[in-house]
């Protein structure tokens, strides 16, 4: 429960809202009572006026009241009914722009190595489902409880009418089911729908495993046995999923025994003050059928319930991947030297993993140019990450500029190292939006020259929309080797003293590539330049190259 | 109830429903999604049917109950029995009352139960369907795309059959029921909701395209929201290298409120529909109540007015909101419908791919006239969509040969190796391997993408070999050149493989491959482009590890671009205009 208090706070930033969108449910509710009560009372009135007047007994019933009040109420049923779907549509599209807001501000503080890795866009498309289950909390979660206990509350009072004991036995009896129907319900499905992520994640793992393993597979003979062991395993998940579903349908059951029981207590009770004569036949129909009318927003609260655990674990896995601290980074006193970069003493391994480096020192001077050559893995790329402020060493320090990089200063506000990463990204936009992300007041001649630079001015001049073309994942009307130069020509536009390029040549061919090296050497001319490839000959010229050896731990 | 299908005059052919033009096409193709829907629901019948009698069961009791309960209002209040004589009556409520919540129950637990073997069934035909495509057929979609499918969709048609089909039926039997009953106590009651019984279908209508749009509106709004954010999210670090994170987030919720305000507004029109039925409903209880009042006043006299009673006027009121129930309910249950009729069509479609792709002609096969070698005899093939690829190719390649087969990306040197593997079949002509039907027996195969279990080293290679000692299992990796990985793990043989972080690099999972075919030392080895996509290291350690594997004396047959490994093969083939030229 306390897993879920962080994202109760966010959501109550808007308790305005969530108040009046749960007075207007329980209007609803209270109409349907009172329509369908209201009529019970003035039939039965009617029924025994009627038999007075036919027995020549002067009897009066004002039929204008109770008649106004049917109408009203079938008015206000419909009305805020419809005002109450809108709003809270309205409300919950309000909670999910919060909600994502806060996720994507908190990634943005975050250090990224972690959307580095290879299964990154599984996990973020995870993070962005469990961030959408918890716009469920208040529509689905929270309204509708507290809607029930103040409806219930409102029907106990009008049972006064009766009796006490009766208004006592309402409330306890209902607010009995209605614990047992919500906490209850989701104590006993909390393990059940909490682990059902991980396993549907553990059971899409092996499923793409064999997809792509097919030809292996089937070559070997073992491919039908994997299939069915497949779905062996969707069985085992479909299992619980039928117990959570099994007991929804009991709980429900139960709300009509206990509703429907506890009416009957209410016209027995009433009718017995009917004998009496403490109580008028119209007031013991009028409270039995409001409790009646309690079943239908009770009903409603069973599936959310049972589904809990699940948003609670959402919750968890937020809580623990989505957090960060911001250090002080203290005032900087050392003049900065543009252009200089130094890796200091530097130590870094990945949680739980063999130390990648090990005291590894080297200083760059302004309008050095070094190349780092090894294979994927050797941990190239970990040194600009670091250099870059992606990543923060464990041990040593990284200067920049002459300044040391800390964390705090690193991410969001700095534009002084200019890193073409190994995997990079266009955004859904057009060109141009794409190039605007370096340079916001970017001119026409600064866009083509860079083109210029990375060979693609030819190409975006040949295109109808030019520099309009839509790119990213939704356009993908470039080739992988547009696409880096596109990123590439981004990275220029930084104008950066420190230009970091991760395989600048992937994708390109070997005519082009030539060409770029040599545009590339004239555009960087008095830049610190870091060049990372598996092969010098992948890289623009460079004044000095290292090799695995010199920086692995 | 012979068929529980859904009516042909479904809501989406409802008048109006296609004023935006659908086409036509489109239009057939709904129609076949609803055929398939409906074939499914077929070993689903009982469990739905049950549904229904436990709905059909609990609306008796529920009727039994008010009837009652009318009862004894108007025994204690009008003819003043004694409420303690009447012990029985209040008896038989109660019996009626645990019926009804019995019943319901059951119509749930069957409606839960009534897809399990539905998704069964669809998930082994989409496993069949990827086996019958093949490797080849599957390259064009990305196993994430292909696993969702499989889980996700799959999963979104559990609705259709659980909730949306029987509330269907329900929704028909228990109005029905309802105004039997009224009928026979007053006319003109009946005639109320009778008046709305035509107005059911144009209620249906209403709610279906008012909820077909609805879901329509956010599921693409929802969709294309999810997508710029996702995109945003990917491009973190982007934003963080270019300094933009500030403002991209002040973006997304721009964004998010924009799609908001767009949405509302087909929201507050969608909504209209369901307040209408709201609206009957509460005007059908306001109206009811109002003549039943009145004809017990003796203010008015038409109808059955004269013969009301506060019996049977309780009675008919009880029924009245019980006759709108299971139209609201239907519509709660209509988004289901709609998420399952997407989730149809996208499965469907894959489904069919297979159809269209693989060969019309049935295969045709020799009498396999030598246990020697592999032979192709006049073999044709070609993908419907793409042409013919092979015309009258023939390939004889010796027991223990080594042949190399090059070209261009896209002549066909993949295929080849498929048709030897029997991933796919010719539509001529005909092929043996070692006097077999090819794949009849196991073999070796290295592609790009290797199977890795997540498991351990001695898992994943005795998943070919299950009763490989641990002297052949590190046998095996040594020739493969991994016996380093394993060697400096304290758990040895059973430390995971994925342990390295991001898991196995591409080289290695090729290696962990090659000794798992060292392992169970098949006679036939087929690789296909074995280096490729591999940097200059890994690809020399892979060629180092096939080295090895020449050296044994198997049949290996090797589509690379790579001079150095066609350098080992005896004979190279080069793959042109549907032919092989010996080079």
């Amino acid at each position: 429960m306390n897993e879920l208090w962080p994202w109760l706070k966010l959501i109550l930033q808007r308790r305005g809202r969530l108040v009046i969108g749960g007075v207007l449910i329980l209007l609803t509710v209270l109409s349907a009572i009172g329509l369908l009560g209201l009529s019970g009372w003035f039939l039965t009135a009617s029924a025994i006026t009627g038999a007075l007047l036919a027995k020549g007994i002067h009897a009066f019933l004002d039929i204008y009241v109770p008649g106004g009040g049917i109408r009203f109420f079938a008015i206000t049923r419909t009305v805020s009914r419809y005002v109450e779907r809108v709003f809270n549509h309205d409300t919950v599209l309000r909670l999910l722009a919060d909600l994502r807001v806060r996720l994507f501000s908190t990634l943005a503080h975050q250090l990224p190595h972690e959307h580095l890795f290879a299964r990154a866009s599984d996990r973020l498309s995870r993070l962005v489902q469990d961030i959408d289950a918890l716009d469920n909390l208040y529509l689905r979660l929270l309204a509708p409880l507290g809607v029930a206990i103040l409806a219930i509350g409102t029907v106990s009072l009008l049972a006064l009418l009766v009796s006490g004991q009766l208004a006592l036995w309402v409330l306890v009896a209902l607010l009995a089911l209605t614990a047992v129907i919500t906490l209850g319900l989701a104590r006993m499905n909390r393990q059940r729908t909490a682990r059902r992520v991980e396993r549907l994640e553990a059971l899409r793992g092996r499923l793409i495993e064999t997809l792509e393993g097919q030809a292996e597979l089937r070559a070997a003979g073992l491919i039908g046995a994997h299939c069915d062991r497949l779905l062996d395993d969707d069985q085992t998940m479909m299992r619980p999923q039928y117990a959570t579903e099994r007991s929804v349908s009991t709980a429900q059951g139960l709300i009509t025994w206990t509703v429907q029981a506890v009416a009957l207590l209410a016209l027995v009770m009433g009718l017995g003050g009917v004998e009496s004569g403490a109580v008028s036949g119209p007031v013991a129909v009028l409270i039995a059928l409001a409790v009646l009318g309690l079943g239908e927003i009770l009903i409603a609260l069973p599936p959310a319930y049972a589904e809990f655990g699940g948003t609670v674990a959402s919750a968890r896995r937020l809580n623990t991947e989505v957090h960060y601290e911001l250090m002080d980074a203290p005032e900087a006193v050392d003049e900065p030297t543009p252009g200089e970069l130094e890796w200091h003493d530097v130590g870094f391994a990945f949680e739980d993993h063999h130390p990648l480096l090990r005291h590894f020192t080297l200083k760059l001077a302004p309008g050095d140019r070094v190349g780092f050559i090894g294979a994927s893995g050797s941990g190239k790329s970990t040194l600009a990450d670091l250099a870059a402020g992606l990543l923060t060493p464990d041990t040593g320090e990284i200067r920049c500029h002459g300044r040391t990089r800390w964390p705090a200063n690193g991410i969001g506000a700095q534009r002084d190292v200019a890193y073409l990463t190994q995997r990079t990204h266009l955004f859904n936009g057009t060109l141009l939006d794409n190039l605007k992300l370096a340079r916001p007041d970017i001119t026409s001649g600064e866009i083509w020259h860079v083109l210029e630079v990375v060979q693609l001015a030819e190409a975006v001049d040949s295109w109808p929309l030019g520099l309009m073309t839509w790119v990213g994942e939704a356009g993908r009307q470039l080739s992988g080797g547009e696409a880096r130069r596109v990123a590439l020509a981004r990275v220029l536009l930084l104008d950066a003293p420190i230009v970091i390029l991760d395989e600048p040549f992937t994708g390109l061919d070997r005519d082009t590539a030539a060409q770029l090296s040599k545009a590339l050497e004239i555009e960087l001319s008095g830049k610190t330049v870091v060049g990372l490839a598996h092969d010098a000959s992948a890289l623009p010229p460079m004044h000095r190259t290292l090799t695995t050896d010199d920086w692995k731990a | 109830m012979s068929a529980i299908t859904e009516p042909s005059s479904s809501t989406d052919e409802a008048p109006g429903a296609d004023a935006g033009g659908r086409s036509s096409t489109d239009r057939e193709r709904q129609r076949r999604v609803r055929h398939w829907l409906n074939e499914l629901a077929g070993p689903a019948r009982p469990q739905i049917r049950l549904a229904i009698v436990g709905g059909t069961a609990s609306a008796v009791a529920m009727v039994v109950q008010l009837g009652l309960t009318a009862w004894l209002v108007s025994q204690v209040v009008m003819e003043h029995v004694e409420l303690s004589t009447l012990t029985p009556l209040i008896g038989g409520i109660l019996a009626a009352i645990l019926l009804r919540g019995a019943f319901q129950i059951m119509r749930d637990n069957a409606a839960a139960a009534s897809s399990e073997t539905i998704r069964q069934s669809v998930r082994r035909q989409l496993i069949d369907s990827w086996q019958a495509q093949g490797p080849t057929g599957l390259s064009q979609t990305s196993p994430a795309t292909l696993a969702s499918e499989w889980l996700e969709q799959v999963e979104a048609l559990h609705g259709y059959f659980a909730r949306f089909l029987p509330q269907m039926m329900l929704s028909v039997i228990v109005p029905l029921l309802i105004l039997v009953v009224v009928f026979c106590y007053d006319g003109l009651a009946a005639l109320f909701l009778l008046l709305s019984a035509p107005l059911i279908p144009l209620f249906m209508a209403l709610v279906g395209m008012g909820a077909e749009k609805l879901n329509q509106q956010h599921f693409e709004t929802l969709g294309r929201l999810s997508g710029h954010f996702m995109d945003r999210l990917r491009g973190l670090t982007t934003l963080q290298l270019f300094g933009q994170t500030d403002k991209a987030t002040r973006e997304v919720g721009q964004v998010t409120d924009q799609f908001r305000k767009v949405n509302m507004k087909t929201l507050k029109v969608a909504f209209l529909s369901s307040a209408v039925l709201e609206f009957f409903s509460s005007v059908a209880i306001a109206v009811i109540a109002m003549y039943i009042g009145f004809g017990l006043l003796g203010y008015i006299h038409f109808g059955g007015a004269d013969e009301l009673t506060l019996f049977s006027g309780l009675f008919i009121l009880l029924l009245a909101p019980e006759f709108f129930q299971p139209l609201r309910l239907l519509s709660q249950h209509y988004h289901d419908r709609a998420s399952a009729i997407g989730a149809a069509d996208c499965l469907l479609e894959r489904l069919e791919a297979e159809s269209a792709r693989s060969p019309t002609t049935p295969t045709v096969y020799d009498t396999p006239d030598t246990a020697q070698g592999i032979h192709l005899k006049h073999v044709s093939f070609g993908f419907a969509d793409r042409g013919p690829l092979f015309a009258d190719l023939s390939l004889t390649i010796g027991a223990g040969e080594i042949v190399g087969l090059e070209g261009p990306s896209g002549c066909g040197k993949s295929t080849l190796l498929h048709l030897i593997a029997g991933f796919c079949q010719p539509q001529s002509g005909s092929i043996s391997v070692f006097g077999e039907t090819p794949g009849a027996r196991p073999f070796g195969w290295l592609g790009q993408s290797p199977f890795i279990l997540q498991g351990t080293w001695a898992q994943n290679l005795r998943l070919v070999a299950p009763d490989a000692t641990d002297e052949q299992l590190l046998d095996a990796l040594a020739k493969a050149g991994l016996t380093h990985l394993v060697e400096t793990h304290p758990q040895w043989l059973n430390a995971p493989v994925s342990e390295s972080g991001a898991g196995l690099s591409g080289g290695q999972a090729r290696r962990l491959a090659l000794a798992r075919i060292f392992l169970a030392d098949y006679p036939l080895v087929l690789l296909d482009e074995p280096t490729a996509g591999l940097d200059a290291e890994s690809e020399e350690q892979v060629i180092a590890a096939l080295d090895e594997l020449v050296a044994n004396g198997r049949t290996l047959v090797l589509a690379s671009h790579h001079p150095q490994l066609l350098d080992m093969a005896d004979t190279v083939y080069r793959v042109r205009h549907g032919g092989l030229i010996h080079e």
